[in-house]
């Protein structure tokens, strides 16, 4: 178990991380204490990381207009910040973003892009992708699989 | 379409490239032949592939290879109102089940190609990636519904696989209901395509973690006696009372469950053992007696129509690049229909790719390269390909045994018409050449018993026959001595090299092969000669051929490379034309023929075709059902009654019955040729829908 705040050994590589996390309910009682000893609150707020995605690519960097990446990655940052309360960071909340990278794609205002991560294993042809495609697929079946269950949040960096 | 050729996914990646050369946007179809009327195809969406550098060869290549496309598959709407149409449904209502299952075995294609993922219980990803040693049991719907393939691309090699027998033995109980539904005399078209997409598809997912994937599978064995109760109702007095008889399914689970708690007994303590499934009750059985289930829904059709998908994806835990081949994803979706079909946008490009038909072949080592049925339309290096030096896989394409009958309309090297350089008399003179007059069937079935048994006697040739006397056997004797097709040795028939190829081609109803095998005989080759150099719209004088007339007519009507219409002589039909220019020529000929009420006699309409244009009904008949499904054209038919009124307009075609040839006799104006199991006495064609 990863506690919030945890910091991934590669998290300066990703472009973007997504956790999934649900609220967690400790066998027994636990206290937090600030260095005074000022307890910082009781259990009901503690939070289990579940799942834990990191992406590499720049996910817009495929989207060749401005106002699109502007409003694609405000659709997909702005409602999981960790600042926001786990209970205003529902899984369902992707949705908008999720419909607009799916009129984005179909419309073909996307464009492949060459993958940072196998640039430079082949200079003829570099690894290349379709970054707002495969994030899009990879938040759907996250969806998919955790929309219905309770207690559970994303945070996206 | 090319002869059909056997290629690896690697070598299919080069034609693939040289079809994208054409144009980087395909349209993607897949078939089952017999579940679908009129040779109907399924479309599933558009598919482009995202090159490096645009018609860059290489880049294509490597576009194919990687997995470099996008595919925007067709939503579920679109893809049940076509099947509706391919498999004749009459009452869409009452066949909603079916449908929904048959659109959910699509979907289910898509997850075991990896363009989509399983959708699991939250419980079970929470666990995912596996951190320690795991053994995965999977059950039937594992297998079928791409649970297994997910476990095996990104769980392994934490996650070691158990496949327990019984999942075998439920895949072939599949595959078998499949070929007893498809030799059936009353074809149930949805069950068929049901059982087709779960059978084949189940037994491919099997095989390619055995074969390919660098995933160890483990079995188990059977578990005392009780695959019989299993699979037949067990009628003792004793499990009647527990009622256990009646619930075979769940009996099956049951074996599932236990080959999962004899692992989790014989394993270290500490090592999980979990049981993949997207079954309800098996998931809930394996709860209740402390084994974990990998549970993931029943994949459904909305988790993969209507969606866009890549080759390129992002691993679901690591994050790093996924390329998925666009071989790998064509030959999952031939293996589970039986054939797909990428079509060039501007549908002048066609590759074709199948694991199943009539007369495709199947041998072990198929499996072992992994190899299927490939032809193709007007791309470049469908056979070359095999003989690529720089090809890595080093498999050598192989021609099939037997050659299909092909349904496109294509000009091929092997269809083009006879040529004879300087020909120029329409007269059939036979001045130099023996006329011989054996009934054409009964010839057929000598030549195919003299390949079946190698020699003949007298005795024998006279019973294939039926001739009262030794007397009869004349006309054939000399036919095929005089093409040097066999030769007689102490009174026996012996075959010469040359019976071996003409029995192949009535064999697999090879029209074009069965022509080039009859050129050896002189008197059929001086006619195709002087078919061939007829201009089109004119009848070859029969003055000479008299007392062969109806011989010959036959051969000329069975080879394709003629017609008899009544009253008028034998005319020239050499021209396949693209079905484009096919649907062009239909519609004129229909409005030439169309008196003002919007229909004409199917008959006129063809016998029009051989006599104006020089179009062979079989080929007409086939251009016309492939320009239709195409969308080139709609063509309707009317007339439930069959006409006999024009009896005499008759046209001999090769086929088989109980695998002898057979010449059968079509009634051109009956209305029982043009459409299988549809009356067609009378036709309209219009053009495309707008």
């Amino acid at each position: 178990m990863r506690l919030f705040g945890e910091t991934m050994a590669n998290e300066n590589l990703a472009k973007l991380r997504i956790s999934i996390w649900k609220d967690y309910y400790p066998p027994r009682s636990l206290m937090l204490h600030q260095d005074q000893g000022k307890p910082l609150g009781g259990d009901d707020n503690l939070q289990q990381e579940v799942y834990s995605w990191s992406m590499r690519e720049d996910p817009f960097g495929g989207v060749a207009d401005d106002a699109l990446r502007n409003k694609l990655r405000e659709l997909l940052i702005t409602p999981f910040e960790p600042s926001i309360p786990p209970s205003s960071r529902k899984v369902s909340r992707l949705r908008p973003f999720l419909d607009e990278a799916e009129a984005s794609i179909a419309g073909g205002l996307t464009e492949w892009t060459i993958s940072h991560e196998g640039s430079g294993e082949d200079e003829d042809f570099p690894a290349r992708l379709n970054p707002l495609l495969a994030l899009k697929l990879q938040l759907d079946w996250l969806v998919r699989c955790f929309e219905n269950q309770p207690g559970i949040s994303v945070a996206i960096r | 379409m090319n002869a059909h050729v056997l290629k690896s996914p690697r070598e299919a990646e080069r034609v693939l490239a040289e079809l994208f050369s054409h144009g980087t946007r395909c349209e993607l179809s897949v078939r089952e032949d017999k579940a679908f009327i009129n040779d109907g195809w399924l479309k599933l969406g558009e598919l482009t592939l995202q090159p490096e550098n645009g018609k860059d060869k290489a880049a294509l290549l490597d576009g194919v290879h990687r997995g470099a496309f996008e595919w925007r598959v067709n939503a579920c709407d679109s893809v049940e109102s076509d099947l509706v149409t391919l498999l004749a449904v009459d009452d869409r209502a009452k066949s909603g089940a079916k449908l929904r299952r048959i659109i959910d075995s699509i979907a289910a294609i898509g997850v075991r190609a990896g363009l989509v993922y399983p959708q699991f219980d939250p419980h079970a990803l929470e666990m995912m990636p596996f951190r320690r040693s795991t053994t995965v049991v999977a059950d039937t719907s594992g297998a079928i519904q791409g649970g297994l393939d997910f476990v095996a691309r990104h769980l392994h090699p934490a996650a070691r696989i158990k496949v327990p027998a019984i999942v075998q033995m439920e895949i072939v109980n599949f595959a078998d209901r499949f070929l007893s539904c498809r030799r059936a005399t009353r074809t149930r078209r949805a069950d068929l395509l049901i059982d087709h997409l779960r059978s084949q598809g189940g037994q491919r997912v099997l095989l390619r973690l055995e074969l390919s994937a660098d995933t160890e599978i483990e079995r188990t064995f059977l578990l005392g006696d009780p695959l019989r109760s299993a699979f037949q109702k067990d009628y003792d007095p004793e499990l009647s009372e527990l009622n256990l008889s009646v619930e075979i399914k769940g009996y099956a689970d049951r074996l599932i469950l236990e080959a999962a708690r004899q692992h989790q007994a014989q394993a270290n303590f500490g090592h999980k053992v979990q049981l993949l499934t997207s079954d309800q009750g098996l998931a809930r059985m394996a709860l209740a007696e402390g084994i974990a289930p990998l549970y993931f829904s029943s994949v459904v059709g909305t988790d993969f129509l209507g969606k866009s998908v890549t080759g390129v994806s992002i691993s679901p835990f690591t994050g790093s690049i996924r390329e998925i081949s666009l071989t790998s994803v064509l030959w999952e979706f031939a293996t589970a229909f039986g054939s797909v079909k990428l079509a060039s946008y501007d549908h002048e490009h066609f590759l074709e790719i199948s694991a199943f038909g009539e007369a495709l072949s199947w041998s072990p080592y198929q499996s072992h390269g992994d190899l299927l049925w490939c032809s193709a339309i007007a791309i470049d290096g469908l056979l070359q390909a095999n003989s690529d030096p720089d090809d890595a896989s080093g498999d050598d394409g192989l021609q099939p045994e037997e050659r299909i009958p092909t349904d496109d309309a294509v000009v091929t090297e092997d269809a083009a018409p006879i040529q004879v350089d300087g020909a120029s008399t329409p007269v059939f003179s036979s001045s130099k050449t023996t006329i011989f007059r054996p009934n054409v069937e009964k010839l057929f079935l000598l030549i195919d018993a003299l390949d079946d048994r190698q020699k003949l006697s007298e005795d024998e040739a006279i019973k294939i026959i039926a001739a009262k006397s030794s007397g009869g056997l004349d006309e054939y004797r000399r036919f095929l001595t005089s093409g040097g097709l066999i030769r007689i040795e102490s009174g026996e028939w012996q075959p010469e090299a040359g019976i071996k190829p003409l029995s192949i081609a009535l064999r697999t109803e090879e029209p074009v092969a069965l022509r080039d095998c009859l050129l050896n005989v002189p008197s059929f080759k001086m006619l195709a000669d002087n078919l061939a150099a007829l201009p089109i719209g004119t009848p070859l004088s029969l003055s000479d051929l008299k007392r062969g007339l109806t011989t010959y007519t036959v051969l000329a009507e069975c080879t394709r490379i003629g017609v008899m219409l009544y009253e008028k002589g034998i005319f020239s039909t050499p021209c396949e034309p693209s079905p484009k220019d096919f649907a062009k020529l239909a519609q004129a000929r229909f409005k030439e023929l169309d008196k003002g009420d919007g229909l004409v006699a199917t008959g006129a309409w063809l016998e029009t075709l051989v006599e104006k244009d020089g179009i062979h009904p079989e080929t007409a008949k086939r251009l016309l059902n492939d320009a239709s499904s195409k969308g080139l054209l709609r063509r309707t038919t009317e007339g439930s009654t069959l006409e006999t009124s024009f009896d005499k307009h008759v046209l001999h075609v090769l086929r088989q019955k109980n695998g002898k040839p057979e010449i059968r006799e079509v009634h051109l104006y009956r209305g029982d040729y043009l459409i299988p199991d549809k009356s067609s006495v009378s036709l309209r064609i219009e053009g495309p829908a707008a």
